[in-house]
C-alpha cells in the first residue's frame, strides 16, 4: 500500500490536501536525454548524413575525373574570395559566442551587438557566395556544364541553404534580444541557434578545405 | 529512440575535454576551433606531400 501511495505522486498528495496540482500531468519522458537536446542530436545526425551523401558524390567525381579538377579548361575557383568568405563566417562564430557569453553575464549591449553582428556577417557570407555564383556562371561554369560544376554548386549550395536557415534563426534571436528577451538564467533561444551556427561553420570548414584547398 | 541514444560522446579523453557540442554553445565553439585546427593540419600535410611528390 505504501509503494502504491508513493507511485501515485501528485495525486496522492492532492488527495491529502497538502499539495494542489492543477492542469494535466507532466508529459512522460521515456528518454534519459533532455527533449531539446535529443531533438538537436537527431537533427544534426540527419544533417551529417545529408552532407555525407554529397561528399560521397564529390569524392566519387574527384576519383573518376582524376586530374580533371579545378583548374581545368580555363576554369578556376576563386580561392581568395572563398578564403575571405571563410574568415567572415568564422568571425560570425566568434560574435555569436560573444553574444551568448554576454547574455550569461547580463550584458544586454553585448548580447544585442553580438547577435546583430553575427546576422550581418552571415548575410555578407551569403551575399558574397551568390555573387560568386553569378560570376562563375557568367564565365560558363554552370551546374549543368560539367560533373565538377554540378558537385561544386551542389555542395556549396547545400551549405548556403543551411546558412540561410541559420540566418532565419539568428534574425529571430536578434529581434527577441532587442525586445528585451533572454537573461542570465534563460538564454536557450540564443544557445540553440549558436550550436546550429557552429555546426554550419564546421561544415563550411570541411567544404572549403575539400573543394578549394585539396 | 531516446533509450538507445547515448547522452554522451565516446569515452575518449580528447573528445571529453572538448565537451558535448550538442549540450552547450561553448562546447560547440570549442569543436569548431578543433575542426579548424585539424583542417589546417590536413591542408598542410596534403600540400606538403604534393610539393615533395
Amino acid at each position: 500500500v505504501e509503494a502504491a501511495s508513493v507511485s501515485l505522486g501528485h495525486g496522492a498528495h492532492a488527495a491529502d490536501g497538502h499539495h494542489e496540482h492543477h492542469g494535466p500531468p507532466p508529459a512522460n519522458q521515456s528518454s534519459r536525454v533532455e527533449p531539446q537536446l535529443l531533438g538537436m542530436l537527431l537533427f544534426i545526425i540527419s544533417e551529417v548524413m545529408v552532407f555525407g551523401a554529397f561528399f560521397t558524390a564529390y569524392f566519387f567525381i574527384r576519383v573518376v575525373q582524376g586530374e580533371q579538377w579545378f583548374p581545368f579548361e580555363e576554369f578556376e575557383l576563386p580561392k581568395a574570395v572563398a578564403g575571405v568568405n571563410t574568415a567572415i563566417l568564422l568571425s560570425s562564430s566568434i560574435t555569436v559566442h560573444w553574444a551568448l557569453e554576454s547574455a550569461k553575464r547580463g550584458n544586454r549591449g553585448g548580447l544585442k551587438a553580438g547577435l546583430l553582428l553575427t546576422t550581418l556577417l552571415g548575410g555578407t557570407f551569403l551575399f558574397v557566395q551568390i555573387n560568386e555564383y553569378i560570376t562563375l556562371t557568367g564565365e560558363g561554369l554552370t551546374p549543368q556544364a560539367f560533373a565538377q560544376g554540378s558537385i561544386f554548386y551542389g555542395l556549396t549550395g547545400l551549405h548556403g541553404a543551411h546558412v540561410a536557415i541559420g540566418l532565419i534563426l539568428l534574425i529571430m534571436a536578434t529581434v527577441r534580444a532587442f525586445r528585451g528577451h533572454y537573461s542570465p538564467e534563460e538564454h536557450r533561444g540564443v544557445e540553440v541557434p549558436g550550436i546550429y551556427w557552429h555546426f554550419v561553420d564546421v561544415m563550411w570548414v570541411i567544404v572549403f578545405t575539400t573543394i578549394y584547398l585539396i | 529512440v531516446g533509450d538507445r541514444v547515448h547522452d554522451d560522446l565516446p569515452h575518449l579523453s580528447v573528445l571529453r575535454r572538448l565537451g558535448n557540442p550538442l549540450t552547450s554553445e561553448a562546447a560547440a565553439f570549442r569543436w569548431l576551433l578543433a575542426v579548424v585546427a585539424l583542417a589546417a593540419v590536413v591542408v598542410l600535410l596534403v600540400l606538403g606531400i604534393r610539393a615533395v611528390a
